[in-house]
């Protein structure tokens, strides 16, 4: 029976876990470690921490960061970003994570991903996809937060690191990403149905209905919600006195993007169990 | 005393979290391949991601069979975890077939590919059923949750042993196991939260003999 996976996403710069607002940039959310604490309480299936490196301090303290959650986190732990070499892989893993997001080096170099997978194991190695769907319908797949262009089809490079031995698939969709406009069923299915590997669906949730959709109307089989628990947790970890100003000024704004409506994994488990998707209670 | 648990330490697979759990639970842990450091201790487990045929392979070539038999004779527990859970049987047909430990008889065979409901390797939680007597799940329900990660199966010849089932890609399977001190779960108890980590305190008890 298939349990469709919840996974929760920490995008993660330095010491903070940060979030992308749209047209304004990083905000930061919060502490790591509070962050992953409270979502393996709070009963997610898997972590995933994503890095936004921008400096070697910055990428030590995330392999700290690993080893702190991994001793006392028992779930799955995923962790991406800058990620470039096998050796960079090796030192995720020794640190503690289970598996690794490649997504900038994968493409420009399609046989790291086959070397890794010979390496590490298949099921440790996540190929991390962004799209950008373009005005012909074509999805295209870009690196750098979809900054940057590759020209690649997004369906037939999913085909070929399926066929060079990855264990899943990370797909986001840029467009959708921070939008809390829902998720690009379309884009989903167009790469779940062709490759024989699980594909995590990312970008878009604004409420909980989004996902109760993507689990019953795509092929989806995980989901990584930042945003939509994010702006909840910020909430609860207030209120318990760790927030920075900055976060209760913007909390107490309004201004966090009004097409989210935050929820806490167990309202979302809930209400997805009684609509008949099966998820791990 | 503190009970020693040794974990077998032949180059495959991600060996800290199951140190961690392990230490968390109130093991004294060693990762070790040298057989007296193994010999020495109170319960083995044996971990393992990756390819059969290139573990047995390995296991083999540092004599890590002969030191699992030993251990076996000597009546104390040892604990396979996935891929360790695989290796303990007679034969896999991964990237060719090769032989086992041969602890238990059967083989170990794919999930059916391209199956509705069922991407292969299955990497999600999934419940595990059971009925009847079993130290491993002592005080646990059936139906709990764990985390899988594989894309192959154990067929157990002989069914006069506790087994627990679980179900994915229209097959039911069997994804643990008790046979005297042999234990073995296809799911990582590690990496299955709190309920997991209640599995492995039920291996530290029996690893203290009480149970």
């Amino acid at each position: 029976m298939k349990f469709p996976r919840i996974i929760a996403r920490l995008d993660i710069k330095g010491p903070n876990v940060v979030k992308g607002i749209h047209l304004e940039g990083l905000r930061v959310l919060g502490n790591p470690e509070e962050f992953a604490t409270h979502y393996y309480q709070a009963g997610a299936d898997e972590l995933l921490y994503m890095d936004v490196v921008a400096s070697l301090y910055e990428r030590n303290s995330l392999l700290d960061f690993i080893s702190k959650t991994a001793e006392k986190i028992f779930i799955p732990i995923t962790v991406g970003g800058g990620l470039r070499t096998l050796e960079d892989i090796s030192k995720v893993l020794r640190a503690g994570a289970d598996k690794v997001a490649i997504n900038t080096a994968a493409i420009r170099n399609p046989s790291l991903v086959s070397e890794a997978a010979s390496r590490f194991g298949s099921s440790t190695i996540v190929v991390a996809i962004e799209a950008i769907r373009q005005q012909d319908g074509q999805y295209l797949a870009f690196v750098d937060n979809g900054r940057e262009y590759t020209g690649r089809d997004v369906i037939e490079w999913a085909c070929e690191v399926n066929a060079l031995g990855a264990g899943e698939i990370l797909l986001t969709s840029v467009d959708r990403e921070g939008t809390g406009q829902g998720f690009d069923l379309e884009l989903v299915d167009a790469v779940a149905k062709k490759v024989d590997i699980p594909v995590i669906a990312h970008g878009g949730a604004g409420k909980m209905d989004d996902v109760a959709k993507l689990m019953t109307e795509s092929s989806a089989d995980a989901v990584a919600l930042a945003s939509i628990f994010h702006y909840d947790t910020i909430t609860q970890l207030s209120s318990s006195g760790t927030t920075s100003e900055g976060n209760r000024d913007f909390l107490k704004s309004g201004r966090r993007f009004s097409t989210v409506v935050p929820t806490t994994v167990a309202a979302l488990k809930g209400m997805l169990s009684q609509q008949g998707i099966n998820v791990r209670m | 005393m503190k009970t020693k648990l040794s974990i077998l330490d032949y180059g495959l697979g991600n060996i800290f979290s199951v140190a961690q759990a392990a230490s968390r639970i109130g093991f004294e842990v060693t990762v070790s391949e040298k057989p007296a450091e193994l010999g020495r201790s109170d319960a083995l487990i044996l971990p393992g991601v990756g390819a059969f045929g290139d573990a047995i392979g390995r296991l083999k070539e540092k004599e890590l069979d002969l030191v699992i038999n030993d251990f076996i004779s000597s009546n104390r527990p040892l604990l396979g975890i996935c891929l360790g859970m695989q290796l303990m049987f007679d034969k896999s047909s991964e990237f060719g077939c090769h032989t086992g430990l041969r602890l238990l008889s059967g083989e170990i065979v794919h999930f059916p590919r391209n199956v509705e409901g069922g991407k292969v390797p299955q990497i999600q939680w999934n419940k595990v059923q059971f009925d009847g007597q079993s130290r491993l799940f002592s005080g646990m329900e059936s139906g709990c949750f764990m985390y899988f990660l594989h894309s192959f199966y154990a067929l157990p010849a002989d069914n006069g042993y506790f087994q627990a089932r679980s179900e994915y890609a229209g097959i039911e399977y069997c994804c643990a196991l008790e046979k005297g001190n042999v234990f073995a779960v296809q799911f990582h108890p590690e990496r299955s939260g709190e309920v997991g980590l209640s599995l492995l305190e039920n291996y530290y008890k029996i690893a203290r003999g009480e149970k």
